[in-house]
């Protein structure tokens, strides 16, 4: 059996020093497994940060400096992007809350640094989500071709409209009413989060999330996501925003009497924990001891937590056992099961199954 | 209708972001805030020098004016004096450059 | 050491195994197959090219290998695959060293993004370098290779890499891929031009790989400035003729030929602008190789550009 490498990425991720004493071969392995999680150029950016992409050897310094320029240019356009959806639904005078990345960066938080972006997330209220829509269409988004069944999925299960992609610059939109949606089993309020967004200088009728919000709705896309492809860089972006948020006065009690007004206590047990586990993020003892509280149970919690610990590696051959294919089935499940109930989730898994084939 | 049309103002949308370069009385522009880079033909080109080098908005008739380099021109008697199909193929010019996010128009 | 100090089984060995890093320009791949006729193009096509120990960087890891899937017990099939990813569908194994081709440009236009990158072939000669932007079809590469075989150095058939900031083209010599009938012209033009096997049937016909020059791959480490940015154009039995390109147009042509323009924006926008303001622009048409590589032979640097 192959011996598993390790995850070099959460290491300088965790400890951006130890990249200073990386050899060659190391090197190599871990713009490979950066690479992979999509975490690259956020690599490039902490280095860059601290002045020391200079001293990166020659190699892996061109393969950072690339990725620098490639995620420069995503940044650019999810710049524009936003501008045009502000501009769309400027007449309608609905309250518009930028979700995860674009968010990051147009509030100019830590977790922009480095970031890649396949397309922008935004959160608006149910009730106005026909008149969003309609009002998108208007300015050139239409819906990607979905079958009926997956409109439907994604209409009434899940918490968004079917992606939208504009025609001309073809890029992506996912319009969203809920963090969460409808039928899982935790129920985060969206009226209290729009209530709690701020807006952003210069930008009408756009906002972010609050960051207490913020964080927890990063912790719990996380961990109700059935694609772990992005499960690293999404810890990562978690890690930094607690480290921003984190040396704000009492933020981290906000922060555990949110998740409960929200419903969202067990993602940020395991958000915390698995961020401070991989990434080393400075959560005060006090706060990790009090959150087992709202853990789960013990024989699954160690299950859960075996199960993130294959699930939140980077993506790559290297950092494979042979368990991790199941690993990932099962979460893949756990996913689905948190947010439908379970004779919807099998008539689901049924029909996408046989869409595959 | 022609009124409304030469009450219009037109002027570059984000003058800091186009970026172009002539070669030969042809022009190639980059739209940063599309980006999208096209090629312009000397009319087009010459309209577009009139709008960047403007700090104001500018009618039709303004741009016309300017354009063949006689800034004197005003009124009525100078809307009169613009052949029909010089003030078409600037119509179209604009409306192009307004669909290519290059220009703004500002109704009357 | 280079490709051509290993004995046949030494190579497949380490092929097989760990990898061979294969040093192309600036970058570096690890190529893992344990196909034999890979193997043997490998051999053939990269005799000159330098191989780089284990302990060095490399930029990509990728493989050539049968798919593990059923089908490939039927019509066995060769797969691409980028560090263990293989997004490409398989292709029959007869393809298996285009495929490492196909494969190795798609690394590089999809990830080397330090590099304006324009499809083009890049040739120099007496320091200057000449561009040859073109869509597939339209007689590049036949072009190409009937000028790396006529004193011009090559630089590279197919991506031109171009340093943004300071405007140089950086060589990436590899081989240079002919299709259909200009396999036979160049075969019959040149014989000083070494071919690998040629494989038919492929996507886009018949295929085949020539090796670069070995000079052109000992002087990799040589950048070149644009001189000339020329798009050709083959017409059966057509005269050679050689004019003038308006620079708005040679513009747009690299524009639309280039792989990662707009990941550039601005920069590369200025880039191509500079880089059109220095060289001499021409279209041009042929239909008889050496009629057409006597045309190039004439051609002189443009003027100092203040």
């Amino acid at each position: 059996m192959r011996d598993r490498s390790p995850d070099l990425v959460a290491a300088v991720l965790g400890e951006p020093a130890r990249l200073l004493q990386l050899g060659l071969p190391e090197w190599d392995l871990l713009v490979r497994q950066a690479r992979s999680a999509d975490l690259l150029a956020r690599i490039a950016a902490l280095l860059d940060k601290r002045a020391l992409l200079g001293r990166v050897p020659a190699g892996p310094r061109a393969a950072l400096n690339a990725a620098q320029i490639l995620a420069s240019a995503q940044q650019d356009e999810v710049r524009r992007e936003v501008a045009h959806v502000s501009n769309a639904l400027r007449s309608l005078s609905v309250p518009v809350v930028l979700l995860k990345g674009a968010a990051y960066l147009m509030a100019g938080l830590p977790s922009a640094l480095g970031r890649t972006f396949t397309d922008v997330d935004v959160l608006v209220p149910r009730g106005r989500l026909a008149e969003v829509e309609a009002a998108l269409m208007l300015a050139g988004w239409a819906m990607t071709p979905h079958s009926e069944y997956d409109q439907s999925y994604y209409r009434t299960w899940m918490h968004e409209l079917p992606p939208m992609q504009h025609v001309r610059r073809q890029t992506i939109l996912d319009v969203h009413h809920a963090i969460l949606p409808g039928t899982a089993r935790l129920k985060p309020e969206s009226s209290r989060l729009f209530s709690a967004a701020q807006p952003i200088p210069g930008l009408a009728g756009v906002h972010v999330l609050a960051s207490a919000d913020m964080v927890l709705h990063s912790m719990s896309h996380l961990f109700h996501n059935d694609d772990l492809s992005h499960g690293l860089r999404d810890l990562s972006d978690i890690d930094l925003l607690l480290r921003h948020f984190g040396t704000n006065a009492g933020f981290w009690e906000q922060l555990v009497e949110r998740a409960k007004d929200l419903d969202l206590l067990r993602p940020l047990y395991y958000g915390m924990h698995q961020a401070q586990r991989v990434l080393r993020t400075p959560v005060p003892a006090v706060t990790l001891q009090s959150s087992r509280t709202f853990a789960a149970p013990w024989p699954l919690r160690s299950a859960m937590d075996w199960l993130w610990s294959h699930a939140l590696r980077p993506p790559h051959p290297s950092t494979a056992g042979p368990l991790s294919a199941i690993s990932s089935f099962a979460l893949y499940v756990r996913a689905h099961w948190l947010r439908m109930p379970p004779a919807l989730l099998a008539r689901h898994l049924l029909i996408k199954a046989a869409a595959r084939h | 209708m022609e009124d409304v049309l030469s009450r219009e103002h037109w002027r570059i949308s984000e003058p800091e972001v186009i970026d172009w370069r002539e070669w030969s009385d042809e022009f190639v522009v980059h739209v940063t805030s599309r980006s999208e880079t096209h090629l312009l033909g000397a009319a087009a080109g010459s309209i577009l020098l009139v709008l960047l080098d403007s700090r104001e908005m500018l009618t039709l008739d303004d741009i016309y004016a300017i354009a063949v380099g006689n800034p004197e021109m005003t009124g009525a008697a100078q809307r009169s004096r613009i052949p029909a199909a010089d003030r078409e193929r600037l119509q179209a010019i604009l409306t192009d450059f307004e669909r290519l996010g290059i220009v703004t128009r500002i109704a009357a | 050491m280079r490709v051509a100090d290993f004995t046949q089984n030494s190579l497949r060995r380490r092929l097989a195994r760990d990898g061979l890093r294969l040093r192309t320009g600036p970058v570096v791949a690890n190529i893992r197959t344990s196909l034999d006729m890979v193997a043997d193009g490998i051999a053939l096509h990269y005799a000159e090219h330098s191989v780089a120990k284990e302990s060095e960087f490399a930029d990509f890891h990728v493989a050539v290998e049968r798919p593990r899937n059923l089908r490939q017990w039927i019509a066995p099939q060769v797969v691409f695959r980028f560090d263990g990813l293989s997004s490409f569908a398989p292709l029959p194994v007869d393809q298996g060293f285009p495929t490492l081709e196909w494969g190795l440009n798609w690394c590089v236009s999809s990830h080397c993004h330090q590099f304006l990158i324009v499809h083009a072939a890049v040739l120099e000669r007496g320091g200057h370098a000449l561009i040859l932007p073109a869509p597939s079809g339209s007689g590049k590469s036949t072009l190409c290779a009937a000028l790396a075989f006529s004193g011009w150095r090559l630089l590279s058939d197919e991506l031109a890499l171009l340093a943004p900031e300071q405007g140089h083209v950086v060589a990436l010599p590899r081989p240079i891929s002919l299709k259909n009938e200009s396999i036979d012209a160049v075969r019959s033009s040149f014989p000083a031009a070494i071919f690998g096997r040629t494989v038919r049937e492929t996507i886009k016909g018949s295929v085949v790989h020539v090796r670069p020059p070995a000079d052109s791959v000992r002087r990799a480490a040589q950048p070149a400035m644009p001189a000339w940015v020329v798009a050709p154009s083959f017409l059966p039995d057509a005269e050679a003729c050689l004019e003038p390109m308006p620079k708005a147009r040679a513009m747009m042509c690299l524009v639309e030929s280039a792989f990662n323009y707009n990941v550039h924006g601005r920069v590369g926008f200025a880039a191509l602008s500079r880089l059109v303001d220095q060289a001499d622009c021409y279209r041009f048409t042929y239909g008889r190789l050496h009629e057409a590589v006597r045309v190039f032979e004439r051609l002189e640097a443009p003027g100092i550009v203040q």
